[in-house]
């Protein structure tokens, strides 16, 4: 397993390019995942987003979970991009990659990696909607500590 | 002893604050300063507050030590 590639940034995120960051000679297939800004939840209509994050804890959190998923999946790279700030609809908020020698083991990873993120890894939206906002609060029933 | 408070998203509206430092009584646990932000700011009770320590994610039972960062915050909801 590489070193991980993971970052936070206030700036828009290309998924091509982080998909691109890893692409290890031994693999032969890299899964993405694009997760975007969607405008309608139950119903109710998206204006846009605000991410928030631990910063520092955060990066330690996604790092940790590459590391544990190259022990549960045969991969060999993993790239975390997640946006921070105000996000626009339809704009990327997290980007996964993961590289493998064959891809099943790349798409199996890439969505424990993602279940994963969204139950540890200390980032918070807030939706904000036309009549108000809200900070929404994930599966608080999961045990991380 | 002195520890650092941090807080997040819904928490840190309702504090006001991002980051504060409070002075604890030796072997004080994370849940004791939780206990203290719910006096002087009732909201914090309806929240299901989770806690992490020096950048892990803590029960809130832990003893804490001169200089520990301590966070809180609702559950995370990134992706």
């Amino acid at each position: 397993m590489l070193e991980p590639i993971c970052k936070l940034t206030a700036e828009p995120i290309t998924p091509g390019d982080i998909s691109r960051l890893i692409v290890p000679e031994s693999c032969g297939a890299t899964v993405t995942l694009d997760g975007y800004v969607r405008r309608f939840t139950k119903g109710r209509e998206t204006l846009y987003l605000v991410y928030e994050a631990y910063e520092s804890m955060a990066l330690k959190e996604m790092r940790k979970l590459a590391i544990e998923a190259s022990t549960l999946f045969d991969i060999e790279h993993v790239a975390i991009a997640h946006r921070l700030g105000r996000l626009e609809i339809g704009e990327t908020s997290v980007v996964i990659s993961v590289a493998s020698p064959h891809r099943r083991a790349a798409f199996e990873a890439c969505e424990w990696l993602i279940k994963e993120l969204k139950r540890t890894v200390p980032i918070w939206k807030k939706e904000v909607y036309a009549d108000g906002e809200e900070w929404i609060e994930g599966d608080a029933s999961a045990n991380i500590a | 002893m002195r520890v650092t408070t941090l807080f997040f998203g819904a928490v840190s509206d309702i504090v006001g604050m991002r980051e504060s430092s409070v002075d604890v009584p030796e072997g004080s646990t994370a849940t004791d300063v939780l206990s203290r932000l719910c006096e002087s700011h009732p909201e914090m009770k309806r929240k299901n507050i989770l806690i992490a320590i020096d950048e892990n994610h803590a029960t809130g039972d832990e003893i804490l030590a001169e200089g520990n960062s301590v966070a809180f915050f609702t559950a995370v909801s990134g992706g």
